[in-house]
């Protein structure tokens, strides 16, 4: 421990050596070590942000779509629903069924006649399904209350009243509980399935339905098998489960530009380790006479190696410093402006791998550019401090 | 070699050969030079450019390895000893005042006197506040904080002779410790080196071309083409 403390002295004591080459090493690596970390920065916070807004918009990761068409004529939705909820498998993660309808509020809510507005019927858990953040409110529970409760999405937000009357085939009163961010520029309303029956004589217009099933893992066939033992026994034929998700076609794409751009910064890297060995080269040239005295007062060979090399990984705890510290100010200044206000999504932060990505490239351009000079350093000859 | 013969005899030289390769052959630089410093005794190395006493010293100072021979350091055979067992010896057994520019220039004098405790065994905060007072003990208290830029020629090789001291080694050795110096300042420089040497008991051995020099330390060895004698002028009455 005590030799760790004396080289450590030692290393802080040469960083005074030669200060301006210091600086310059110093900078050389921090723009290697900052196009790494920036390509990871980079590529975290996008990912977060576009797989965060793919989520809001589409679905989360690993949601399957089940498209059912009915066969023949006594088709029951809800008699599939509790069907399928029996026979899903107990690892699923989210199970929502979705029917669409269009209502067209009454213009006295302030809105010009002939506005729809999409009501989402929801059954199930849809907000394991997507990322729909509440702004105010809450979500619509299912509930025989007087009048219907929906949530609405911003855009309807902006339009309704809490309670405003509208057209659909019949007339009714539906009153807002709560505003989600669903990300999407058209007026939305959600409403629970049960409280859909209220509404509307009949929630399934179609003969056909939609089911979303998302799992935690990327195997679709027990959720296929589920749902076809479902569909069989209350009238209804699978179509198609596909994966609904588009995470990770987003994750290939972001991959692909991550190891381009980290290419980029490897070579980045690579160049600054090279100004490293002819600056250490350089230095060591110049601090020989100094570096023979230190062997004469009895020095090692492996305290000088350790000298340069300490010294090189000094300067890159600084580089990788510096460049977590621009890292830092860059994500917290520019990525809250990227995010969209009417998202509600949280700014991806500083990942704490950022630190870690910085010490590594830092230290392992330090090692590659510092280690030729520092074998030098080793092999200086003592007895040139006599003839000198 | 007895026990009590290796503490009384410092630095114990026998028979050290070194032979070097040239394109026209073998050259041999030192034939067979054999000698004793005795605990606190001085003695000064004597010849002229190119005979050879840079490299007898750089052997003594087991900065170079004698091609044969033996060196014998407080009892200690050294022909076999490892790089890192000849450093550890050079740090705590040798202490060494070089010509001129000797400082390591990006520390301070406090911390250039204190660089030998850099290496080696751990060193107590009392060794530490020793290494302070040697240089009080030079003269150079109020310059600790000092560069080395920032010190005269004589200062400079005064924080040299505090740093050579700092382990308390037996044997001191300065090569042309006067040389970069003016005359006053170097006997200045000379007579600090060789009573504070006397003062701790450690022996000096002091290679020089300095008449001078040489005239003010207790006995005289001449080195002429790589032959060391005793110069038996200089121990005449």
């Amino acid at each position: 421990m005590r030799a760790l403390t004396r080289t450590c002295a030692s290393v802080l004591q040469d960083l005074r050596a030669q200060p301006l080459r210091a600086i310059v090493t110093v900078v050389a690596m921090l723009v290697g070590v900052l196009a790494v970390v920036a390509v990871t920065v980079a590529g975290a916070v996008t990912e977060g942000l576009v797989i965060a807004k793919s989520e809001q918009e589409v679905a989360r990761e690993t949601t399957y779509s089940v498209d059912l068409t009915a066969r023949g004529g006594n088709s029951d939705a809800d008699a599939f629903w509790d069907a399928l909820s029996a026979r899903i498998p107990t690892d699923h993660v989210g199970l929502a069924m979705l029917e669409s309808r269009t209502i067209w509020p009454e213009p006295a809510a302030g809105l010009d006649a002939g506005t729809p507005v999409t009501v989402w019927v929801v059954q199930g858990d849809y907000r394991a399904i997507r990322r729909l953040p509440l702004l105010d409110g809450a979500w619509p529970n299912a509930g025989t209350s007087r009048p219907p409760v929906a949530a609405a999405n911003l855009a309807a937000a902006r339009l309704l009243d809490d309670s405003f009357t509208f057209r659909e085939r019949t007339q009714g009163v539906l009153a807002v509980t709560g505003t989600v961010a669903d990300g999407e520029p058209a007026p939305n309303l959600y409403i629970d399935w049960d409280v859909a029956h209220l509404m509307f004589p009949s929630p399934v217009q179609r003969e056909s339905i939609r089911v979303l099933v998302r799992v935690d893992h990327a195997d679709p066939t027990p959720v296929r098998r589920a749902a076809e033992a479902a569909a069989t026994s209350t009238g209804w034929t699978v179509q198609a489960v596909e994966r609904h998700d588009q995470i990770a076609g987003i994750r290939d794409e972001l991959q692909l530009v991550r190891t381009a751009f980290l290419i980029c910064g490897g070579i980045a890297l690579l160049v600054a380790a090279l100004g490293i060995v002819n600056i250490g080269l350089s230095t060591i040239g110049q601090r020989s006479r100094e570096l023979s005295i230190r062997r004469a007062v009895g020095a090692r060979r492996l305290d000088l190696l350790l000298l340069v090399l300490g010294n090189a990984l000094a300067q890159a705890v600084l580089a990788a410093g510096a460049a977590v510290a621009i890292a830092w100010v860059a994500v917290a200044v520019v990525v809250p402006r990227a995010v969209p206000p009417e998202s509600a999504l949280d700014a991806p932060t500083l990942p704490w791998t950022t630190v870690a990505v910085a010490l590594l490239a830092a230290g392992s351009t330090a090692v590659i550019g510092s280690l030729l000079p520092a074998i030098r350093a080793a092999r200086i000859d003592i007895a040139a401090v006599l003839r000198d | 070699m007895t026990a009590t013969t290796a503490t009384l005899q410092t630095l114990h030289v026998d028979d050290v050969h070194h032979v070097v390769p040239t394109v026209q052959g073998d050259l041999t630089l030192l034939h067979g030079a054999s000698f004793t410093i005795a605990a606190g005794e001085t003695a000064a190395i004597m010849g002229r450019s190119g005979s050879g006493k840079t490299t007898l010293l750089s052997i003594v100072g087991l900065m170079l390895r004698a091609t044969r021979g033996e060196v014998v350091i407080a009892g200690q055979p050294t022909s076999r000893l490892s790089d890192a067992e000849r450093a550890r010896l050079r740090n705590q057994t040798l202490g060494f005042v070089f010509q001129g520019y000797s400082l390591v220039p990006h520390l301070t004098a406090a911390e250039n006197v204190a660089l030998p405790l850099s290496y080696g065994p751990a060193v107590s905060s009392a060794e530490r506040r020793a290494a302070a007072q040697l240089l009080e003990m030079v003269g150079l208290g109020h310059a600790a904080r000092r560069y080395p830029r920032h010190l005269s020629g004589g200062e400079q090789q005064r924080v040299a002779i505090a740093r050579a001291l700092v382990r308390s080694p037996g044997l001191l050795l300065a090569d042309e410790p006067t040389g970069a110096l003016d005359v006053a300042t170097g006997e200045a420089v000379l007579d600090l080196l060789l009573d504070v040497a006397r003062a701790r008991g450690t022996s000096v051995l002091v290679v020089t071309h300095d008449e001078a020099v040489a005239a003010r330390t207790g006995r005289r060895l001449l080195i002429v083409e790589g032959r060391l004698s005793e110069d038996q002028a200089a121990c005449a009455p």
